[in-house]
């Protein structure tokens, strides 16, 4: 029998120890916690906060992926808000955010709604929203494509039986990163459904229970219960929407690459042209962190405004 | 009992400990392959391994490599080659991860719009010394092409040419002839266009490697991307605009029908391959490859980018790919002898000319009898002085980049051939430094 496991309660509810032998001890467990956590601070260390680390260096630098760098000061940031492609991909990365962001949750809150009310068959409706999101983006890519192609797309295809004229979805400046947004909204709806369709499992049966006997019904239990419990989930989806199409990088390089005429460029994208192809890390990387301090900046906010003081 | 004297937190603490280290273990950095583990067998000391990277010019890369390399390494016993198909698409990536990781290919193929950049970043060897005497062996193109910052980089290995092939089965067909001129070329892609069959006059697209177009575009308006100096964009001039308006906005977005818009790149191959595209720009290691094996029926003939105004000149893309070897290996004598290897008469031949039909750089190859006569023809502008391509800059693919994108807008109606060409000033013409 072990005694040292019988004996760890006691330990823990116990006065605090002075003596250099329990001293010793919880230095040893704290030791102990930080040799399990080890690997995956390693990777953490290794993987994002050293990088982070050398991106903000960089962004202070002019140099290429390798080689020498030279110190500039705060001439890339200068360079940065004065730069018309920069800017116009700032401008675009919003409005992806904007478009994408509000339209998703508000779809993921529906469908999640509805698969809650089905008495049957609940997995797998909920296997089959989360179905796009596990499709390869460039397979996802190119189905789109198909989808939108101006000339035999099924998209044009149904348009076209009410009367709208062919529009050529990705290559016009004006519809291009509206046909982004929405193969991002398609494919990205299921993560949040399933997070929205937790949340709503987890609200107390009697809530609904009581407002139905208060003579509660329909919109008025979703928008007086469901939403305000809801809440907290809700804000954690608005912020990784917002985190997802801040970030927004695969769709552009596989559809438009960018164009035309950097009309479809995201911030992402701009960075990963100018890190690898045009080997500007410097500036890349001052691209990069004022896209993080973009992103933090907005989740603070976001993360503020759905604070809920509601528990249940 | 041994049970009784381990207690279950010491079990879990040292199968954490254990566990611990054997994931720490196995973030460590691994033997290098064909080092000895153990006293029982010594490497031999005369083995030597060349890495060598090359993105691919054919479907067939790795066979038609294999009895090249297996040759090179029974003439050169002890000597083995590590030959690796890089794809174009991560070009990038992975030539980057490769030197800054340290272990960079001793010896690798890059076109000529790609290496500024490595050079810059002190990865690839100065050859000058080593290969100043083969100079008289290749082309003045060639030899000009691997020469940057007053040094040479690499062994000029391949050239290509592109120029419009026309589907002369289709035009027989609407009775249309082969241009002569741009009315005539804005007549037949019209007259080749029936959306209803799904037949389109030309490909204008503008992809994001598209410049190979644009650039000998502007040639024939008399202009061209860059100032010699690299200093300043050059492309914006009359004829320059003139360019980009007749082939972008007139016939491409004004005629919009006669271009297939919207399609992906393979949509198009395959429309093009199944005899839907009128007139469309190729490479020339495309006809034996591509067209004759997959629409071995239709009739091809080929023209240049037609010249527009009197400055301008018929053109043809003509770009050179160079056998490079990485600073690191620049005292690794395998690497060398692999290099003098592969800029053989032998390799120019069997490689650059039968393997994958694009145009050896060495002076004294002879062409193949059996040259596809659309490639023939292709390759005899780059004789008559037709032929344009990259200047060699570290700028370069930013400022063909911004080219492109500014295409697209022309093509998509969002902006004139003007205000395209002032905004590719606009936008490059800051980041130039002579380099």
């Amino acid at each position: 029998m072990s005694v040292t496991s019988t004996a760890q309660p006691a330990l823990r509810t116990a006065a605090p120890a002075t003596t250099p032998r329990h001293t010793w001890r919880r230095l040893r467990e704290t030791l102990f916690c930080y040799l399990l956590l080890s690997p995956s601070l390693i990777v953490i260390l290794g993987f994002s906060i050293v990088p982070l680390l050398w991106s903000v260096y960089y962004s202070f630098t002019k140099g290429g992926m390798l080689g020498r760098h030279t110190f500039v000061g705060v001439q890339n940031y200068v360079k940065a808000f004065e730069h018309p492609i920069f800017l116009q991909t700032l401008i675009n990365t919003t409005q992806y955010a904007v478009l994408t962001v509000p339209v998703v949750i508000l779809l993921a809150l529906v469908v999640a709604i509805v698969i809650f009310q089905l008495p049957k068959m609940q997995g797998f409706f909920r296997g089959t929203v989360y179905f796009p999101l596990i499709t390869p983006v460039v397979i996802a890519a190119n189905i789109w494509a198909y989808i939108v192609n101006r000339d035999f797309g099924p998209l044009n295809h149904l348009l076209s039986m009410v009367g709208v004229p062919r529009i050529d979805w990705l290559g016009d400046p004006v519809w291009a990163i509206p046909a982004i947004v929405m193969m991002e909204i398609w494919r990205g709806f299921g993560f949040y459904v399933i997070i929205l369709f937790a949340a709503l499992q987890s609200i107390p049966k009697e809530l609904y229970e009581a407002a139905r006997i208060d003579g509660a019904k329909g919109l008025r239990i979703i928008w007086s219960i469901t939403i305000p419990l809801l809440r907290p989930a809700l804000g954690f989806c608005f912020i990784m929407a917002t985190i997802f199409n801040f970030q927004l990088f695969d769709a552009v390089y596989v559809l438009t690459k960018g164009g035309p005429a950097w009309k479809t460029a995201t911030v992402s994208w701009y960075v990963y042209q100018q890190a690898f192809q045009a080997d500007n890390v410097g500036f890349a990387s001052t691209m990069g962190v004022v896209l993080l301090v973009i992103i933090l900046t907005l989740s603070l906010m976001q993360m503020r405004f759905f604070r809920s003081d509601i528990e249940y | 009992m041994f049970r009784s004297q381990v207690s279950r937190r010491q079990f879990l603490q040292s199968s954490a400990a254990l566990m611990s280290i054997a994931a720490l273990a196995a973030c460590a950095v691994p033997a290098a392959p064909g080092a000895s583990t153990g006293g029982d067998t010594a490497p031999d000391a005369a083995a030597e391994t060349v890495l060598f990277w090359k993105p691919p010019h054919s479907e067939k890369e790795v066979d038609l490599w294999k009895p090249l390399l297996e040759k090179f390494q029974t003439e050169n016993p002890g000597i083995t080659v590590e030959h690796q198909v890089v794809p174009w698409a991560s070009v990038d990536e992975q030539f980057t991860a490769a030197f800054a990781g340290g272990s960079p290919p001793d010896i690798f193929y890059l076109p000529d719009e790609w290496y500024p950049k490595y050079v810059n970043q002190d990865q690839i060897a100065d050859v000058t010394d080593k290969i100043s005497g083969w100079k008289d062996q290749y082309s003045e193109a060639g030899w000009t092409g691997a020469t940057y910052k007053g040094s040479t980089w690499g062994a000029p290995f391949l050239g290509v040419a592109q120029g419009w092939v026309l589907n002369m089965t289709l035009f027989n067909e609407k009775g249309v002839a082969a241009p002569t001129n741009w009315e005539e070329f804005r007549a037949a892609a019209q007259a080749l266009t029936d959306t209803a069959a799904g037949t389109y006059g030309v490909v204008a697209d503008a992809g994001p490697t598209n410049w190979t177009t644009m650039v000998p575009l502007l040639a024939a308006g008399g202009t061209k991307l860059l100032s010699d100096d690299l200093l300043t964009v050059t492309a914006n001039t009359e004829g320059g605009v003139a360019a980009f308006e007749t082939l972008l906005e007139n016939i491409a977005w004004n005629d919009q029908s006669s271009t297939p818009v919207g399609f992906t790149a393979d949509q198009i191959r395959s429309l093009a391959l199944d005899g839907k595209i009128g007139m469309i720009w190729q490479e020339t290691s495309t006809i034996k490859a591509v067209w004759r094996a997959e629409a071995p029926d239709l009739e091809l003939a080929t023209i240049p980018m037609l010249k527009l105004t009197d400055d301008g000149t018929n053109a043809s893309w003509a770009n050179i790919g160079f056998m490079f070897m990485a600073q690191q290996s620049a005292d690794k004598e395998g690497a060398f002898k692999l290099l003098e290897y592969l800029s053989t008469d032998d390799i120019q031949v069997e490689y650059v000319q039968k393997g994958v039909d694009l145009l050896p750089l060495k002076k004294d190859i002879a062409g193949l009898p059996d040259i596809d006569p659309i490639v023939e023809e292709m390759v005899s502008w780059l004789g008559e002085g037709y032929g344009v391509g990259t200047q060699i800059s570290v700028r370069w693919r930013d400022a063909t980049t911004s080219l492109v994108q500014e295409a697209q807008a022309v093509l998509s109606g969002a902006k004139t051939a003007a205000q395209a060409l002032a905004d590719v000033e606009a936008t490059v013409g800051p980041i130039l430094d002579g380099e």
